[in-house]
């Protein structure tokens, strides 16, 4: 990264860049929803996404403009709403897919607590490890201490069942704990729990190891556990080099379930090929880049964290999303950031776009404050 | 200060910070290019597999039936048409433990076998999505009209299903109210059924058709061709074109009409007009229907045709079926034999007619010529011949009217075996008429040099050969019109759909057999026989005078000619003066004593009482001879000309 500096990139240019992906991102997958959605919905979804988007981007420009410190004194606040919110789901909350997600009011506007709990996450940790940064090293403040809140919010999230996010949140605490100071050790052993607790819900399914045969050879289970990855399969094989062309999908009507949400990925394979499939991958590895430019820039450790995190958060969703429908990992119900129809996700994810550019716009070098000692460039590569 | 200075060293970030961050990074970015490495394998090195898995899924063709052509009569009457039909399907989920109070519902109001519809009532299920399911789309017939599946779902809406089951809570009588909604509903296909709306009418002529189901890409298509009569032999005509559309298409969703690639669209068949005449048909089977209560033949066939043009204005046979449904003809009685044309006997009597016409044709005899018909019994040593009534001398005329069978031998004589050869393979006899009908025979007419010495005495009086029905109406027809031998027409234009014709048939002759004068002398004998001194007293008009010839043939049983079964026959034309139709009448195996002048006379007479009234044919008292004839008279017979 100090390579970039070195080369001229300034801080701006980082944060035009990211915007810019975003809003690429945005503006293409409104279009692509819309093709996605067409044939079953009309313009339906993609009005209901623009209203989304709109307020989402309003939220960005306020806490874009907002200096981000205001969230320190309100990250514990945040993360206790989140935790009331996700337990009220399970009183209010509304069933659709055989999951507890969401609260619905009226007829078209409904809400996710989880995405917010995504945010108010993030902000948590990296409150947390500001906080504690020279404690983080030892196993209580370090692993034990933060896994209480953590865990509890995982736990509800786990509950509703939304495995997806949960998996996502998991990784992402750890990344976060690892970012502020905390030993490798613990998560190698948490990470092995992890996969032992993964293991043992496969075992108590009702057909084990038959997903985990379906993920193998999904064109042999094409027609129950792996039907909906065999069609994704079918969309971006369809699609070759060149696409079928802008709304010529055929899998996406209602061959493929979940195309406007989950699968978007693979109606933008089918339709318009395999370079601008590779082109959405590489716009959100620029996305990545800048965001943990902006990270590497931040003016101190909450800033730090909290650029890091929502990057993190918005790339690990990314990745696994692409990796989901490409079938490099076995079926989980993520979204793909600011493409997939879904009102809070995109919300929350704008605001933590916000969040990045508000702790770009305060960093180091945009005020001109200097480069403290501990992060000389050339510390950076010592054993 | 040094509180703030604590602050500020807790929120700097330190280089293993960063160092992880990158290593986090790195992680990261190389799982975006695994997604990238794994989206240049699926869709670069997997397109073409994969593709065309996927049009394998979304590529349909369909054949789309074309609409057959109708059979019409002569003035329009539709004979066969085709009613737009649907295949009619269930939904299992709807019936559930229903099934065989559904089935025995279904059965009664269809009027079909209720273990068929039982067996496919069968609860099956199917895996959706990876889920069992009760079958949502269970065939049950085919060939299903609107107005059917409307009365079902009437008929299902009130059948007492809450009785089969006692004891009923209220979600189950919430689910009968559903079912009877839901449970059954039909399959749009481009399909057709033949219908014949006047049933039983002219069966023989329009044959059936039979319907061929194939599954073309996962669609049913189904097939007409036509099995016999005019639905045969028109077939190509009648059949049209199917169509084709080659399309795309999703779940719940038939077509995805913006990829329709390839669309003919069928083009429907012509329209065959006959020369039948829906009128004179229905006359005809009707006593045709008489005559059979009445004399119980084994088989029966009337055809009645227009002597001057060859056209078959009505042609019907007994034993018949409905084409309506072609399952139900009887295999034991053949009773889809078109028996005016694929029955072939020898013909007695009416056979004398060529024989007595080659004579006078020949000018070996004339008509007031006398010949000793032997009392009865003749014989020259090695065969023998005989009367049923002993008559002494007659005139030719008069060995015609009594149809004395010596008398006929001695006229036939003089004429010579080549000679009436040549005769009677001018009438046609031997040969195929030419009709354009399926199943026509020719008869048989042995060569003169396979003749035995007896062969030319019994050839003379109609046996030792065969004939169909149509062959002896044609000769009788020929005799009406002057002597001109015509090819018999059932098909009088080809239309297009939308009813311009398409190629119009007009009356062929085949060749001319006798002199006009030969005929006129023919039949003036002919109409002594249906006068009170001839054979077919029964046969008499009161306005209008016929000609004709009964016969009464002797049918082989084991070996030898039976006393007890015969073929009674009666051939005819009519007014004699100007001869407007010509009608056979011919009963196999009537009971009682089989003579054509007590079975087959009286159904002529019936028929050509009514034909005549039905066509408003001069009577006989109007004819004048020509010359006498005044000027506006020819004018308006010539108008009145059918």
């Amino acid at each position: 990264m100090g390579d970039l500096e070195s080369k001229g990139i300034g801080i701006r240019q980082a944060t035009y860049l990211l915007i810019s992906c975003v809003t690429l991102l945005l503006t293409f997958g409104s279009v692509m929803l819309y093709s996605a959605s067409m044939h079953q919905e009309g313009s339906f979804l993609l009005i209901k996404h623009l209203v989304y988007a709109s307020m989402g981007l309003g939220g960005a420009v306020i806490l874009a403009w907002k200096d981000y410190q205001w969230l320190r004194k309100h990250a514990v606040a945040l993360f206790m709403v989140a935790v009331v919110l996700l337990g009220f789901i399970f009183v209010f909350g509304e069933v659709r897919n055989n999951a507890r997600r969401w609260f619905v009011f009226g007829d078209v506007i409904s809400f996710q607590p989880s995405e917010f709990a995504k945010l108010a996450l993030v902000i948590f940790l990296a409150y947390y490890g500001e906080k504690n940064a020279e404690k983080m090293g030892s196993w209580g403040h370090g692993l034990l201490l933060p896994l209480i809140p953590v865990g509890l919010l995982l736990g509800l999230i786990f509950s509703e069942p939304d495995r997806g996010t949960t998996v996502l949140l998991a990784a992402l605490t750890g990344v976060l704990l690892l970012l502020s100071g905390s030993r490798w050790s613990g998560f190698v052993i948490l990470f092995l729990i992890g996969v032992a607790g993964l293991a043992y819900i496969f075992s108590t399914q009702a057909t084990p190891g038959e997903r985990f045969m379906a993920w193998l050879d999904p064109e042999k289970h094409k027609e129950d556990h792996a039907y909906q990855i065999w069609q994704s399969l079918l969309a971006f094989g369809s699609g070759g080099l060149e696409g079928m062309g802008l709304g010529s999908g055929r899998i996406k009507i209602n061959f493929l379930p979940e195309q406007q949400t989950d699968f978007i990925f693979a109606v933008i394979g089918e339709e318009m090929g395999l370079l601008i499939s590779i082109g959405v991958v590489i716009v959100f590895m620029i996305f990545v880049l800048t965001g943990l430019f902006i990270a590497w820039n931040a003016r101190d450790r909450f800033g730090f964290l909290m650029a890091a995190g929502v990057t993190f958060l918005i790339g690990l969703q990314a990745l696994i999303n692409m990796a989901v429908v490409t079938n490099t990992l076995p079926n989980k119900g993520l979204s793909l950031p600011f493409i997939s129809y879904g009102g809070s996700n995109l919300l929350f994810m704008m605001a933590g776009v916000g969040v990045l550019v508000s702790v770009a716009n305060h960093s180091l070098k945009t005020y001109g404050m200097k480069v403290p000692e501990q992060v000389e460039s050339n510390e950076l590569f010592q054993p | 200060m040094n509180q703030r200075a604590h602050s500020m060293k807790t929120r700097t970030v330190y280089a293993k910070q960063l160092r992880r961050m990158v290593t986090f990074a790195v992680m990261l970015l190389l799982g975006f290019l695994v997604i990238a490495g794994r989206l240049v394998y699926i869709q670069l090195f997997l397109h073409e597999e994969l593709l065309s898995k996927a049009q394998e899924k979304t590529r349909r063709t369909w054949l789309r039936e074309s609409e057959r052509g109708q059979i019409l009569d002569r003035q329009g009457v539709l004979l066969a048409s085709n009613q737009r039909v649907r295949i009619l399907c269930a939904n299992l989920a709807y019936i559930d433990r229903y099934n065989d109070a559904m089935a025995k519902a279904i059965a009664t109001y269809l009027e079909v076998d209720e273990s068929a519809i039982r067996d496919r009532l069968e609860l099956a299920y199917v895996t959706v999505k990876g889920q069992e399911v009760l079958d949502p789309h269970v065939r049950l017939k085919v060939k299903v009209t609107h107005e059917e599946f409307e009365g079902l779902k009437a008929y299902l809406a009130q059948y007492p299903f809450e009785e089969v089951h006692q004891g009923l809570h209220a979600s189950d009588l919430g689910f009968i109210e559903k079912m009877r909604k839901h449970a059954v509903f039909v399959e749009p296909v481009d399909d057709f059924k033949r219908i014949y709306p006047n049933g039983m009418l002219a069966a023989h002529t329009l044959g059936f058709t039979r319907s061929q189901e194939t599954i073309h890409g996962g669609h049913t298509v189904f097939l007409t061709q036509g099995v016999a009569g005019i639905e045969k032999t028109c077939d190509d005509m009648l059949k049209g074109a199917i169509g084709w559309t080659e399309t795309e298409r999703a779940p719940r969703k038939r077509e995805l009409r913006e990829y329709r690639y390839r669309d003919l669209s069928p083009r429907a068949g012509m329209n065959v007009v006959l020369t039948l005449d829906a009128g004179l048909q229905a006359i005809v089977e009707e006593e045709l229907q008489k005559g059979v209560e009445q004399s119980h033949p084994t088989s029966a066939s009337i055809i009645l045709v227009r002597p001057q043009t060859g056209e078959i204005l009505a042609m019907a046979s007994y034993p018949t079926f409905n084409p309506n449904r072609p399952s139900t003809i009887n295999r034991s009685n053949s009773s889809d034999k078109n028996r005016a044309i694929s029955d072939q006997f020898e013909p007695g009597s009416t056979f004398k007619i060529v024989s007595i016409a080659s004579a006078l044709s020949e000018g070996t005899s004339r008509l007031e010529d006398k010949v000793f018909c032997e009392n009865g019994r003749f014989s020259n040593g090695r065969w023998s011949l005989s009367d049923d009534h002993g008559y002494g001398s007659l005139s030719v005329m008069e060995v015609l009217a009594k149809s004395s069978n010596i008398g006929t031998y001695k006229i036939i004589r003089r004429v010579g075996e080549n000679r009436f050869h040549k005769y009677i393979s001018d009438f046609g006899f031997g040969s195929m008429t030419g009709i354009q009908l399926p199943g026509e025979l020719s008869g048989t007419v042995h060569p003169v040099r396979h003749w035995r010495d007896v062969t030319l005495s019994r050839v003379a009086i109609g046996y030792t050969i065969s004939v169909t029905p149509l062959q002896i109406t044609m000769a009788m027809a020929a005799i009406a019109n002057g002597g001109y031998l015509m090819q018999p027409m059932i098909i009088d234009r080809i239309e297009y759909p939308d009813g311009r014709v398409m190629s119009q048939y007009d009356p062929h002759e085949v060749r001319q057999v006798l002199t006009s004068k030969s005929t006129r002398q023919l039949t003036e004998a002919l109409t002594r026989v249906a006068s009170e001194h001839g054979t077919a007293r029964r046969a008499q008009l009161e306005d209008y005078t016929v000609a004709g010839k009964t016969g009464t043939a002797r049918k082989i049983v084991n070996g030898h000619y039976s006393y007890a079964k015969h073929l009674a026959s009666f051939v005819g034309f009519l007014p004699a003066e100007s001869p407007e139709i010509c009608i056979s009448v011919l009963f196999n195996e009537p009971e009682g004593t089989g003579y054509g002048g007590i079975h087959s006379a009286p159904v002529f007479k019936a028929i050509a009482e009514r034909a005549a009234n039905y066509l408003n044919l001069k009577p006989s008292n109007w004819y004048l001879p020509a010359h006498e004839m005044p000027q506006e008279l020819v004018l308006q017979s010539q108008a009145m000309a059918y």
